[in-house]
């Protein structure tokens, strides 16, 4: 392969780091003993070494590509959101991180671990989370996190301090012996933190922690979540469906779609590009609120006006979309005004993660 | 003795406990925890408690007159044992079989996958635990088995005979469920399974409370060759229960690990314990027993040709490629991987491996018969030329050249479909091979039919298109000794040879990757070029970056 080739195909790929931080003073590293020749999408080499990084990887299932040609690093002490729509293939790249499955093509270390050399290694490596995992029958709660202890091969003293610092971290103390299958969700939830937390290791994979947890339940998941990473110093790759919570959770983001990753990097890049790339699409969704039940009549007005290209009715609030500049804009706002309507808020609608998953993602279902 | 000073005992020997646990299999410790709370173990418990208070009560109220001096220590026995027998033979596999499977079901395998729990020691620590709770209930019937010892008749032997074997039965039971436990995914094929296991165990617990009736009742001589066919019975059982293990063991393994060595060691290993135990009874049982059983030889090369049969046909379909991680686990020296090579997976190896083993049956079927004669004290010994030329040695060398056949032509076909198609499974060539075996024995009956050769017919001739029905042919050879039964011993032999010669390219191939093993290079993802190759070669022969 020419050197064009592989610049072309490295180009086409979806590799890139994300946010690598800068503040180390460690040179380029080397994994495992080898030469780290993880290079990202700007063609610039990490300063430290990685936790994870996935390096081209591929999942197919028949003809299903669930996982193609992904690629990204992951450096201690990030959180790294991991965001796509359904059947994106999230689920898949985290069990190949977890080693529950192993890739078509590429590879993915974990600590400087392959995942498919040494399984055994990676798994002292990670704490995985899996969107559902089982509760034992007939087993309280310190018999549950004992006993994953043991399986991890803590022994005498090491295993009771593990115990205690993660009934104290998740505080499930006070139910530690409590039958696991009485506990609600947010405290499962919980329990399955400690789960992955018992053998202290420096990569948590977190697979929707969220889904079905009540807003102060996922409250404290996002504090516990951002102690682990800022106090704790661990590596969290963490999938969710609620956008706005992993915004303020992860401090960079990967966003996958139809097993290839269509963005990535820290969530302030990905927030700025995209707006930047909505401001350039003149296609910008507005807010206004108006008094005295004009928001029909202001509806109505606005289908008149130029550059608005629809414009609906919730309440008090009329939400358009307009395609003008921003001269434009501020002309549609004067005649607003000089119109006579009782206009109280006008605003541009702020963007999101969200906003950039939406913009981002094309909602392909393979 | 104060009270700190007794609850600093207890305090030290719970803290002394706990340090001993650590070197418990987890699973173990976590199955107790379970079992002991579980509504099906605690209902056994108080059950079987129930029921032997009940037998007692109703048993001294039926014999009152007679208990004194009458020998009813059995009856009271016998029915102390049918409790347990349900218990160990019924609840306990039971519980193991249900054990397993809800791991899989309720997602919680998964999570235990990924520590650094083996899945031999999964295996091993159901397996301990299933023992644990047979010695629980062992330890429920204890003192009602002490109350019958009072008794008169009570024969201590025969008793401890029963227990001692209903708890390796027990054991035996469970590994099987739990073996059975892993195999299919498939809800409906599961529930089938469930049914037929309940049914099989319940029959297992009929026969065996039959049995300990009858050797209660005095029905077996407790001599040497009572004990000789326990320890064949329990060498054999043993043999069996590793078999289980490794492929239970296999079954919870990810592909990529190295899942036949374990399963193809045991099944050698049974291979040379039969032929050993088989020279040991000859030695021992020359004079008596087998003076005038002329089919001792051919009856033991019969049932090991049907053994690697078995093994073979689960072998030779094994996908080729020796994984990443199988290569670089490879010994460093040469001669080492020379001794490992045809127990590591892939049908060449697996077929490399039967091969061998049926070969070397002929020689071990000839000297089996040769020590039998000679620890008889036969002066006129048979020669080689006269051991080969015997009819019931023709017939055996007859059947390996068969099982050589299909075999081989299964390695061939399986090798051909995974290369025509990447996703081909080895379960698929599996059922290519048996429809195979199937069609050779049922198409020459089907084609004689449509011919008209069976009708007008009062007895069903040999015709020569039957040379290619293993059954009726090797029947004709073992009744009859005339120019046909040449003509299917060539045939055998010729078929057997060529598919052996046919395999030979594909058989020194799948010895190579073994002895000469390329070292993977885990950084070689890294560079998008190989990701490509791994891709392309994914695409045309299902080989991917786990196995390239």
């Amino acid at each position: 392969m020419s050197s064009t080739e592989l610049d072309k195909s490295r180009a086409t790929s979806s590799a890139s780091t994300v946010g690598a931080p800068t503040d180390s003073a460690s040179p380029a590293t080397a994994i495992n003993g080898h030469p780290n020749p993880g290079i990202d999408a700007a063609g610039t080499t990490p300063e430290r070494k990685p936790m994870i990084e996935v390096r081209h990887l591929h999942r197919f299932f028949g003809k299903l590509k669930a996982v193609n040609n992904v690629s990204f690093t992951a450096y201690p002490g990030q959180v790294v959101g991991f965001i796509g729509p359904n059947g994106s293939g999230k689920t898949t790249t985290m069990r190949i991180l977890a080693t529950l499955d192993l890739p078509t093509a590429g590879d993915a270390f974990v600590n400087g671990y392959s995942v498919i050399d040494d399984p055994d290694k990676v798994r002292h490596a990670v704490g995985f989370m899996p969107d559902a995992f089982g509760r034992y029958p007939n087993m309280d709660v310190v018999e549950y996190l004992d006993f994953f202890a043991r399986a991890y091969g803590l022994r005498g003293q090491k295993r009771l301090d593990a115990l205690d610092r993660v009934l104290i971290f998740t505080e499930l103390r006070k139910m530690a012996h409590k039958p696991i299958n009485t506990l609600s969700k947010g405290m499962s939830q919980r329990l399955g933190l400690g789960r992955v937390l018992i053998h202290d290791p420096p990569v948590l994979i977190l697979d929707e922690p969220a889904a079905g947890l009540d807003p102060r339940a996922r409250v404290e998941l996002r504090e516990l979540i951002a102690v682990l990473s800022t106090e704790l110093g661990k590596t969290i790759l963490i999938s969710s469906h609620i956008l706005t919570e992993l915004g303020e959770i992860c401090d960079s983001a990967v966003i996958i779609e139809a097993g290839q990753v269509l963005a990535s990097g820290t969530i302030k890049d990905i927030n700025d590009k995209h707006l930047k790339d909505l401001a350039d699409s003149k296609n910008i969704l507005f807010i206004t609120r108006v008094l005295n039940g004009q928001a029909e009549a202001l509806a109505t007005w606005l289908l008149e006006q130029p550059f608005v290209l629809d414009a609906n009715v919730a309440s008090e609030l009329v939400r358009f979309r307009f395609e003008g500049d921003v001269h434009a804009q501020h002309d549609l706002l004067k005649r607003m005004i000089n119109s006579k309507f009782e206009i109280i808020e006008f605003q541009r609608k702020a963007e999101t993660l969200e906003d950039a998953f939406m913009a981002i993602t094309k909602g392909i279902v393979q | 003795m104060s009270t700190a000073e007794k609850t600093s005992r207890i305090d030290l020997a719970l803290q002394r406990m706990n340090a001993y646990s650590d070197w418990i299999n987890p699973i173990v410790i976590k199955e107790v925890r379970q079992s002991l709370k579980s509504k099906l173990f605690v209902t056994t418990f108080m059950l079987s408690l129930a029921a032997c208070w009940a037998i007692s009560v109703i048993g001294i109220m039926f014999f009152w007159n007679v208990i004194e001096y009458s020998p009813v220590s059995l009856q009271f026995f016998i029915c102390y044992y049918w409790v347990l027998a349900f218990a160990l033979f019924v609840v306990i596999p039971f519980g193991a079989f249900g054990s397993l499977q809800t791991e899989r079901d309720q997602n919680t395998f998964e999570i235990l996958q990924i520590t650094t729990l083996q899945p031999s020691q999964i295996v091993t620590g159901k397996l301990a635990s299933a023992m644990l709770q047979a010695i629980i209930l062992y330890a429920v019937i204890a003192p009602f088995i002490a109350f019958s010892s009072l008794l008169q008749g009570f024969d201590l032997l025969r008793v401890s005979y029963e227990m001692t074997i209903s708890l390796a039965i027990c054991m035996g039971a469970s590994m099987c469920c739990l073996m059975l436990s892993t195999l299919g995914k498939q809800k409906n094929f599961r529930t089938l399974m469930v049914l037929f296991l309940l049914g099989g165990l319940v029959s297992l617990f009929s026969s065996q409370a039959s049995f300990a009736a009858y050797v209660m009742a005095g029905g077996a001589d407790f001599d040497t060759e009572f004990y000789l066919w326990n320890l064949l019975f329990f060498l054999g059982g043993l043999s069996y229960f590793f078999l289980f293990h490794q492929i239970t063991v296999a079954q919870l393994t990810f592909e990529a690990e190295n899942r036949s060595f374990g399963i193809r060691v045991i099944a050698t290993a049974q291979f040379y314990l039969l032929w050993i135990c088989m020279y040991a009874i000859s030695i021992m049982y020359a004079s008596t027993m087998l003076r005038y059983s002329d089919d001792y030889a051919w009856s033991c090369a019969v049932i090991s040709n049907f053994h690697w049969a078995i093994v073979g046909f689960f072998a030779v379909t094994e996908a080729e490629p020796l994984s990443r991680r199988i290569r670089r686990d490879l010994p460093k020296s040469f001669w080492k991987r020379w001794l490992m090579v045809s127990f590591l997976p892939g049908g060449s190896r697996g077929f490399f491996l039967v091969t061998k083993h049926l070969l070397l049956t002929i020689p071990l079927m000839l000297g089996l018969q040769y020590v039998t004669g000679l620890a008889a004290g036969e002066t006129n010994l048979p020669t080689l030329s006269g051991l080969l030329s015997e009819h019931k040695t023709e017939s055996s060398i007859a059947q390996i050249g068969y099982i050589i056949f299909f075999l081989g032509m299964g390695r061939l076909i399986t090798a051909g479909m995974m290369k025509a198609a990447p996703s081909t499974r080895p379960a698929h060539g599996r059922v290519v091979m048996l429809i195979t075996t199937l069609m050779c024995v049922l198409s020459p009956y089907l084609i004689l039919w449509l011919v008209g050769y069976y009708e007008n017919r009062m007895t069903l001739d040999y015709h020569p298109l039957m040379v290619i029905n293993p059954v009726e042919s090797l029947r004709y050879i073992n009744d009859n000794d005339d120019a046909m039964s040449r003509l299917i011993f060539s045939f055998a032999v010729l078929a057997g040879g060529i598919v052996l010669l046919a395999n030979l390219p594909g058989t020194l191939r799948g010895l190579r990757q073994g002895l000469w093993p390329e070292r993977p290079d885990p950084y070689r993802a890294l560079d998008y070029s190989t990701v490509r190759e791994q891709l392309q070669r994914a695409e045309e022969t299902g080989v991917t970056a786990v196995m390239g």
